[in-house]
């Protein structure tokens, strides 16, 4: 019981390494979307408002596209739990324009065509 | 106005079905509204509070399953089932007992569209024509069935069938005699034969062996086998009077 509790508490995720990747994709896929620079989007620091917002929608994008916990995405991300949280709903805002719901469909089918992990390729 | 009401309460329910759409999410009322939540824990804030134009419309296009502990969850459709194999002509899967010498009786996998008969049958020679003729091919057919017989024990036990009796009624053969007669049939049918050619009918018709291996076995050069063995059910036709 208290393993378990521990590895809960310490291992949010069951691949951490292969979470960065998949955070990587999602933040060039959202900075192809917004024209916003990867490295702005992973920044530490509120760098712009548009890198704000971009960083906002990777981590709605993931949060929804992947099923993963807010802890997993934060983790991922680097940041806080509530902070997901709060991009999340941000963004489920937003999306009661239209245009917007519009371009977040398209991003979301994008990542759904992400690939799975390949065991192994036989050549 | 009507007209822009009904589009948004469209738009808020194809976003809650999209969210509904995760394992686990639940809509369920809260306040004035209809509330959108990823798990159960209700303390967390709602994804997306529908109001009750767009519950309705979220009603009528998808399926709402009651919770058990309050709410709704979304109703996925079942995934279309999958399409059946498709059609082997020529095969008939099934289950051959053979005699191995170390191991005894084991069952093999086969295809029983597969005899060399049957193959021979659908085969065709260079002119079109078939291997066989379907006459050959059932003097060959009948000579299998008889050696069938022969190994068959038959029903040992008290016949209690109510069924109407159409073949008269008279008295049935004990299993031993058909198998006895069965042994006889096919003894003169290979006498019919000839002593040339009952080798080969041995082999494809009562053994079931393929073509090549009877050739090899009984020394002939290769492919001939097929004359031969035409030959020898042409002499089987005439025998059984099946021509």
């Amino acid at each position: 019981m208290l393993v378990q509790a521990t590895e809960d508490l310490w291992a949010v995720s069951p691949t951490p390494r292969r979470d960065r990747l998949t955070v990587a994709f999602v933040t060039h896929l959202v900075a192809m979307a917004t024209d916003v620079s990867p490295s702005d989007i992973a920044n530490q620091k509120r760098k712009t408002i548009a890198a704000v917002r971009a960083r906002q929608i990777a981590m709605y994008l993931t949060h929804v596209s992947f099923h993963w916990p807010l802890a997993r995405v934060a983790f991922a991300f680097g940041r806080d739990r509530t902070t997901c949280g709060y991009a999340c709903h941000k963004v489920e805002d937003l999306r009661e324009n239209i245009a917007f719901d519009t371009q977040m469909a398209v991003l979301e089918g994008c990542l759904r065509q992400a690939p799975l992990k390949v065991t192994e390729v036989s050549l | 106005m009507s007209v822009d009401i009904d589009l948004a309460a469209e738009h808020l329910a194809s976003r809650a079905a999209r969210l509904l759409a995760r394992p686990g999410a639940v809509i369920e009322a809260a306040g004035l509204g209809y509330a959108v939540r990823f798990g159960p824990n209700r303390r967390n804030r709602a994804m997306l509070v529908l109001d009750e134009p767009a519950f309705q419309a979220l009603v009528r296009s998808a399926t709402l399953k009651t919770r058990a502990l309050g709410g709704w969850t979304l109703v996925v459709p079942p995934p279309a089932p999958k399409p059946p194999p498709p059609g082997r002509p020529g095969v008939i899967d099934g289950e051959t007992v053979i005699e191995e010498p170390g191991l005894g009786a084991v069952v093999f996998k086969s295809n029983l569209g597969e005899s060399p008969l049957a193959w021979l049958a659908r085969r065709r020679d260079g002119k079109g024509r078939p291997w066989l003729t379907p006459i050959e091919a059932a003097a060959g057919e009948r000579l299998r069935e008889d050696f069938n017989r022969a190994g068959t024990v038959g029903r040992l036990t008290m016949n209690w069938d109510a069924g109407p009796r159409v073949d008269g009624g008279g008295p049935r053969l004990e299993p031993a005699e058909r198998a006895r007669f069965a042994k006889d049939r096919i003894a003169a049918a290979l006498e019919a034969a000839g002593p040339g050619l009952r080798e080969i009918l041995e082999h494809v018709c009562l053994a079931g062996t393929a073509l090549q291996a009877a050739e090899r076995a009984l020394g002939l050069p290769r492919r001939a086998g097929k004359m031969v063995l035409r030959l020898a059910l042409q002499r089987l036709v005439v025998h059984y009077r099946m021509g």
